[in-house]
Parts: C-alpha cells; sequence; structure tokens
C-alpha cells in the first residue's frame, strides 16, 4: 500500500477524533451579536443552529470512517470539509484559535493527491514553513527580548495561576527560574526557526519529530494548551516513511522469532 | 496547490493575515513584562457590582476577552448590542443586571511569587 494511503488513513483517524471530541455542539445557541468569524466564515449571518452542527459531525464522522476502511480520496475531502467547517465556527468566538490549523493545512495537499504522493513532501514543507514564521513572528514583534528578557517568566507565572494546567507546579517552577526561562523560551525559539531544516536534511527529520512532540505536551503541561493535533501533525508528517514501512511489515515475519524463542 | 498553499501562507505570515486557518502565527509572540494590559467586564445586580461569570455561561459565550478588546473601535449601537447579549445570559443565571461595566485593566505580576495585583479603569458602560 503506498506511503500516502496510510498517512492518509492515520490523518482520517485523528479528524474523525477531532470532529467526535471536539466541543462544537455546545457553540449553538451564540447571540448573533457575538459571531466573530474570520475569513470566508463571515459569509455566514451567526453560528448554525445545534441541529447543523450536529449534522455536520455526524457527516464528518461517517466520513472519516469510510475513509478509514476504503482508503479513497472522496471521503477523506468531505471528513476535511467537514472539520475545516467545525473548527472555523470554534474560531468565531472572538479569539484566533490555531488548535486545528496545523493538521488542516498539512493534510490540505492530500485532498488533490491520489497515489503520487507528492501531497506529503508539500504538506510536509507547509508544516515546516509555519514553525518558521512563528518564529519570525516572534522576532518581529519581539525581537531577542523574547530569549533573554523576563518574557517567558511572566508567561509561566500567569499560567500558573490561570487555573489552565493541570500540574501549574512545572509552570510555577520554570517561571521562579531565569536559567530555566531563558532555556526554555531559547529551546522554542530554536526549533521554530531551525525547523525548515527537517525538509532539506532528512536525518534530522526524527529529531525535530520528538522535538516537537515535546514542545506542544511541554505547552500542554505548563500552559493547559491543547496543541495534541500539532504535534501528530508534525509527527506523521515528519516520519511518513518510516511509519508506513513499520506498518506495512507482514505480521508473519515476527511470528517466527516468537515461536522459536526458548522457553 | 503547493504555490497557492506555500504562497498563502507566506504571503499571511509576512503581512501579519488572520485568514483563517492561514494566520500570521503571532503566538506568544508579544513579549510579557510585569505590567500587562487587558480587558475586564462587570454586571451591576441589585446594586453591586460582580465579574460577569463568563466560565459559568455557555462555551458560545467564551472569548469574551477579545470581545472587550474591540470596544475602542466599536459603534454606541454595536457595544449596546454586545452588552445586551451578556446581560440576557447573565439573566439566565440569576437577576437581570441593570449595567454592564468595560474596565481597561493592567495586571501587574511580580517575580518573587506574590499574588498579581489589577488596577482597573472605567471604559464606559451600558444600561441593560
Amino acid at each position: 500500500m503506498p506511503v500516502l494511503t496510510r498517512i492518509r488513513t492515520a490523518f482520517a483517524v485523528l479528524i474523525g477524533l477531532r470532529i467526535a471530541l471536539g466541543p462544537y455542539p455546545r457553540l449553538a445557541g451564540q447571540p448573533d451579536a457575538l459571531f466573530r468569524p474570520l475569513g470566508v466564515f463571515k459569509l455566514l449571518p451567526g453560528m448554525p443552529p445545534l441541529a447543523v452542527i450536529v449534522a455536520v459531525q455526524v457527516v464528518g464522522v461517517v466520513a472519516a470512517v469510510v475513509a478509514v476502511r476504503n482508503r479513497r480520496r472522496a471521503p477523506f475531502v468531505a471528513a476535511w470539509l467537514c472539520l475545516l467547517f467545525l473548527a472555523g465556527l470554534r474560531t468565531s468566538l472572538g479569539k484566533v484559535l490555531h488548535n486545528d490549523t496545523l493538521m488542516l493545512i498539512g493534510t490540505f495537499p492530500m485532498l488533490f493527491d491520489d497515489e503520487d504522493g507528492w501531497s506529503l513532501d508539500v504538506g510536509l514543507a507547509a508544516v515546516c514553513l509555519v514553525y518558521f514564521f512563528a518564529g519570525v513572528a516572534k522576532l518581529r514583534h519581539s525581537g531577542l527580548t523574547w530569549v533573554t528578557g523576563d518574557n517567558m517568566r511572566y508567561v509561566m507565572l500567569s499560567a500558573s495561576r490561570s487555573g489552565k494546567p493541570a500540574f501549574p507546579a512545572v509552570a510555577r517552577a520554570i517561571g521562579r527560574s531565569a536559567g530555566l526561562s531563558h532555556l526554555t523560551a531559547a529551546f522554542i525559539l530554536g526549533l521554530e526557526l531551525t525547523f525548515p531544516l527537517a525538509y532539506v536534511v532528512r536525518k534530522l527529520r526524527p529529531w525535530f519529530a520528538a522535538a516537537a512532540v515535546a514542545l506542544h505536551v511541554g505547552t500542554w503541561f505548563t500552559l493547559g494548551l491543547d496543541y495534541w493535533l500539532w504535534a501528530a501533525t508534525a509527527a506523521l508528517l515528519l516520519l511518513a516513511h518510516p511509519i508506513a514501512r513499520a506498518s506495512a511489515r507482514p505480521p508473519a515475519a515476527a511470528a517466527p522469532v516468537a515461536r522459536s524463542s526458548p522457553r | 496547490v503547493a504555490v497557492v498553499l506555500l504562497g498563502g501562507l507566506t504571503l499571511c505570515a509576512l503581512t501579519s493575515t488572520e485568514a483563517w486557518p492561514l494566520s500570521g502565527w503571532k503566538l506568544f509572540s508579544q513579549v510579557r513584562r510585569a505590567d500587562q494590559g487587558g480587558w475586564a467586564a462587570t454586571a451591576v445586580v441589585d446594586g453591586a457590582e460582580q465579574p460577569l461569570p463568563f466560565a459559568r455561561l455557555p462555551r458560545a459565550y467564551h472569548g469574551a476577552e477579545h470581545l472587550l478588546a474591540e470596544f475602542p473601535r466599536m459603534s454606541p449601537g454595536r457595544r449596546a448590542e454586545v452588552c445586551g447579549a451578556w446581560a440576557d445570559a447573565v439573566d439566565t443565571l440569576g437577576p437581570r443586571p441593570t449595567e454592564i461595566r468595560v474596565y481597561r485593566t493592567v495586571t501587574h505580576t511580580t517575580l518573587d511569587g506574590t499574588p498579581p495585583t489589577v488596577t482597573r479603569n472605567l471604559f464606559t458602560s451600558c444600561p441593560s
């Protein structure tokens, strides 16, 4: 089975889970005065009613299940569009939410690729650019003070009192230590600015995948922000070929070893 | 597809445009300092002022801090609509507020672990 099909199937699972478990039905009932859409969602007059949101969720989950079962592109496209719609509604509350954006962007090329696999390369390039531009934005708006100043200490101390992190002691410990705060900030900015190297130097990809997962798990521990889709998207696209090889290994290959092992 | 996607990403990033899901990627890009500006809203119920209980309201009412930040750019009519929507929501939890007040806030955080202090200045109020 082509690498693209395996990776697209993995993303279909993630999209299905996101659609099924997301807080979308709770968005219904928002007064029109509070509706703050972005981009094409400005075409909507207000938050759709509950029936519409649930219907899109059902269609999205069914499409994701079909995409996993028959591994074709069309149901994947349908599931992707449903997530785009639901996540777009979620970001219409006022705050620009980035939780779903990396997966939507990284998988966008797969909507147009049947079997050639070019979409994995383009998706990875897009993911690398997103991280890079996040680093550039920090330099542009704050300069190196983002790392060398007390910025990270204030971020961590505020987060530790926000009630969001499950383990506020981690954020508090980093915030109280100037050294740990500078190291944390340097790791984040360094990772973001060097991310395009992962596209160019294939050998570095497992390291960047591990670092991206560490960054987003750390973000959850310290700030209580849910970026698990970013971690999954970066890891899946960076490690697409090893993951596909591992999942393609026939189970029979491992069986003789198990049988011949001494009791 | 590649040109559209990578070009769009680059354009939005360089121009700080929010064309969701494309973005300017300003994730935590502003430096946090000891004094952090913000906004707060309160409801006056039976003559007593209390913070608007956004956490107790449905998710559809979350994100208010971003709406509050737009108050300086809103027309009086638009402000009244937003205040009215919040007053209706508070009404479902208890007595209807007679007034919604919007404050500019400055939160002062110290590095020595003492609790932060918040100072506030009334920006506007709307009867409901």
